[in-house]
């Protein structure tokens, strides 16, 4: 009797595989059932419920972004305990110097974020939260942050509404129950350029030793995030600091918007669009 | 079923003899002698792996992931060294994947991994930038699904017809 030796070369193993892939596969039909939709739509139906949460400022969520370009845009900030100092070329911000900014309670009155994606084709995603944030230089003047702008709270068309959200002491009211108020923590932002009207600044102290700053005698903020090559600060650079930093039409261009606590997004509401959009989009 | 049994009912690889050892030839040929070539070959083998295991939602499902990790797209360093709020987008970026891999390469454990592909898409809403800006979160819920509901179905009416002895 003539045994047949079993191949158990590379070769073999591949063909014998195969030949038990294309039986399996010959052998019965399968595929995804009908039971997937109700999970589908629960599961959908779930993640639209925690949008509504987050939209009614019932559920904060983590939102941390970097290595992208992105644009923030608020009708008014306040922020308690502010630090920041100038950080040398990161790999992250192309090699440009930036702004580290650090506050450790902040609130916003409308929020508008536009991060530019380029791959795989150019788009730009729009992340909107709290009251509208119409551009200041709509109208067709400029806005010019070395003068007041027509109201310290922004743009005119806003003036009346952002205004009654603050106080005359210039903070913010109900930051933590007004659907059109973003509040949150621990929020670091990695700035190329911010422009704004200081409205109120309390505090100020310039010319703090950076690595300094942030520590429990100024700002409190804790560690600055790092672990990317040359964002850590060292003694003897520029570091401010300021108790209470309160600044309307603010505008930034940023590298990176980190907030180590949480935030909270009322009125989220997130839109995707081709091409590069500008704050004309935020309202 | 013997293994020369399924040589016969499936397309086979022909040999030819090259001294001593047996070498396979690229062109198979099947039951009527027609040869297919590599291109053919591949594609059947692709048929029968995505038939053979939960493979469309496997690929949302690592979509899903991919896109997620791109939304939290940091360095790798910074990840690591960072805390939760730079690392959550691999984490859980990543474990989509990996449960999609799972899906396509231990189909065996489809279920569980469709449950836990279903948890993480969930959880990475409030975690991980609104779940990659919701895509990621949605296409990971709608994948997972499909895992978990992957498995046998009823023949179709053609398998049926073929199977089926008419008078």
């Amino acid at each position: 009797m003539q045994h047949k030796r079993r191949d158990l070369t590379l070769g073999g193993r591949y063909r014998r595989a195969r030949a038990r892939l294309l039986a399996d596969a010959a052998a019965r039909r399968r595929g995804t059932r009908r039971r997937a939709v109700p999970i589908a739509l629960g599961g959908t139906a779930m993640i639209g419920a925690m949008y509504g949460l987050v939209s009614a400022n019932l559920l904060a969520v983590n939102f941390t972004t970097m290595d992208s370009t992105a644009s923030i845009y608020t009708n008014y900030l306040e922020a308690q305990q502010a630090a920041g100092f100038m950080a040398p070329g990161t790999s992250t911000a192309g090699g440009q110097v930036v702004a580290e900014l650090g506050i450790k309670t902040l609130n916003l009155v409308g929020l508008c974020v536009i991060e530019q994606q380029s791959t795989p084709f150019a788009m730009s995603m729009v992340l909107t939260a709290g009251m509208p944030v119409p551009d200041p230089t709509a109208s067709g003047s400029s806005f010019d942050t070395s003068t007041p702008p027509p109201s310290p709270y922004g743009s005119s068309a806003a003036a009346g509404t952002v205004s009654a959200k603050i106080n005359a002491a210039g903070q913010v009211l109900n930051p933590t129950t007004d659907p059109d108020i973003v509040h949150g923590d621990y929020g670091y932002l990695n700035a190329q350029l911010l422009t704004a009207y200081g409205f109120q600044v309390a505090g100020l102290d310039l010319g703090v030793t950076a690595d300094q700053v942030n520590g429990p005698s100024y700002a409190g903020i804790g560690n600055w995030p790092t672990g990317s090559g040359g964002r850590t600060p060292t003694a003897g650079d520029f570091g401010i600091y300021a108790g209470q930093l309160n600044l309307s039409g603010t505008a930034a261009n940023t590298y990176g918007l980190n907030l180590q606590g949480s935030i909270s997004l009322p009125n989220l509401r997130i839109r995707v669009r081709p091409g590069s959009l500008t704050q004309a989009d935020c309202s | 079923m013997s293994e020369a049994s399924h040589m016969t009912q499936h397309p086979t690889i022909t040999q030819e003899r090259t001294g001593r050892r047996r070498a396979p030839r690229r062109v198979e040929r099947r039951h009527g002698g027609r040869a297919i070539g590599p291109l053919a070959v591949l594609r059947q083998w692709f048929r029968a792996f995505r038939r053979t295991r939960p493979f469309w939602g496997g690929l949302w499902t690592i979509v899903a992931g991919a896109e997620i990790i791109k939304a939290m797209s940091f360095q790798i360093g910074l990840a690591l060294t960072g805390g939760w709020s730079y690392s959550a987008g691999y984490v859980m970026g990543g474990a989509l994947i990996l449960f999609g891999l799972v899906a396509w390469f231990a189909p065996h454990y489809r279920g569980l991994a469709g449950i836990l592909a279903f948890l993480i898409a969930l959880g990475a809403f409030p975690t991980a930038n609104l779940g990659g800006y919701l895509f990621g979160s949605v296409v990971g819920v709608v994948g997972a699904s499909m895992i978990w509901s992957w498995g046998p179905k009823r023949p179709s009416k053609r398998q049926l017809a073929k199977t089926t002895p008419t008078d």
